[in-house]
């Protein structure tokens, strides 16, 4: 329990960097828009959270 | 990484080595997101509103072809390199600057091993999108995630760290999938957006 509730904060700690992130990209009005930006780092959190294993 | 960095934490003190694992980690994203940024914001300069046309064009490819690699689906060999983030820094830097050190290489993302296919279209869309602030915050974001992921996987380790180490193992499989299918989407989201 303890173990699931330390690895789930640390994964929304990542999401809230994340949405951090995006909303300090999005307030410099990318050209691309800034839902694409969300999407973006959205990816770049999955990709990143997935490669623990990987040296 | 968890298998390397686990036993290190434990010599020393374990969240000052896992706290610098990280800030090694945003680090290393944030250097690529400047330098892939900067060449994006001269590509702009060059072509103009042009690259934006590019951007949806070639990144959308882009993941689905990363995401068919992933899934399996095109049986084509993966664009990888066989550098590994090396092993003897901790002896030769010092603990913490090593630990530091494994942090920023892998924040970099490609300078070591590609695990998945998708993760390539990372340093991609940060260049193609033209835009230093979009850059940074897409290529930290991963540095950062893949940082806090090797930190969650250590500190829910309780010093069992091959045990960790297999079980990480034997989901690589799908979460090879799970990314491809998040390119998939990631892709769709773009060229409707």
């Amino acid at each position: 329990m303890v173990r699931t509730a330390r690895v789930g904060g640390l994964v929304a700690l990542a999401g809230l960097f994340g949405l951090a992130a995006a909303m300090f990209a999005g307030g410099a009005n990318p050209s691309v828009g800034i839902s694409s930006v969300f999407v973006l780092v959205s990816l770049s959190l999955v990709v990143g959270l997935s490669t623990a294993a990987s040296p | 990484m968890v298998g390397q960095i686990g036993p290190l934490v434990q010599v020393g003190r374990k969240k000052t080595a896992l706290a610098l694992h990280v800030l090694g980690g945003v680090l290393g994203g944030l250097s690529i997101g400047i330098v892939l940024g900067f060449c994006g914001v001269l590509l702009r300069a060059a072509i103009g509103d042009t690259l934006d046309t590019i951007f949806v064009v070639v990144v959308p490819a882009a993941l689905i072809y990363a995401a068919s690699v992933d899934l399996g689906l095109l049986p084509v060999p993966a664009l990888t390199w066989v550098r590994q983030t090396p092993g003897d820094w901790p002896c030769s830097m010092g603990h913490y600057p090593g630990i530091f050190g494994w942090g920023f290489d892998l924040g970099l993302g490609i300078t070591t091993r590609i695990p998945y296919q998708t993760l390539l279209v990372v340093p991609l869309s940060a260049f193609l999108v033209g835009d230093m602030a979009t850059a940074i915050a897409i290529t930290t974001a991963y540095g950062a995630a893949r940082a806090l992921a090797v930190v969650a996987a250590v500190s829910s380790a309780e010093d069992d760290f091959p045990a960790v180490c297999d079980a990480i193992s034997d989901r690589v499989l799908t979460l090879k999938k799970l990314v491809g299918a998040t390119a998939l989407v990631i892709a769709a989201l773009i060229v409707i957006s």
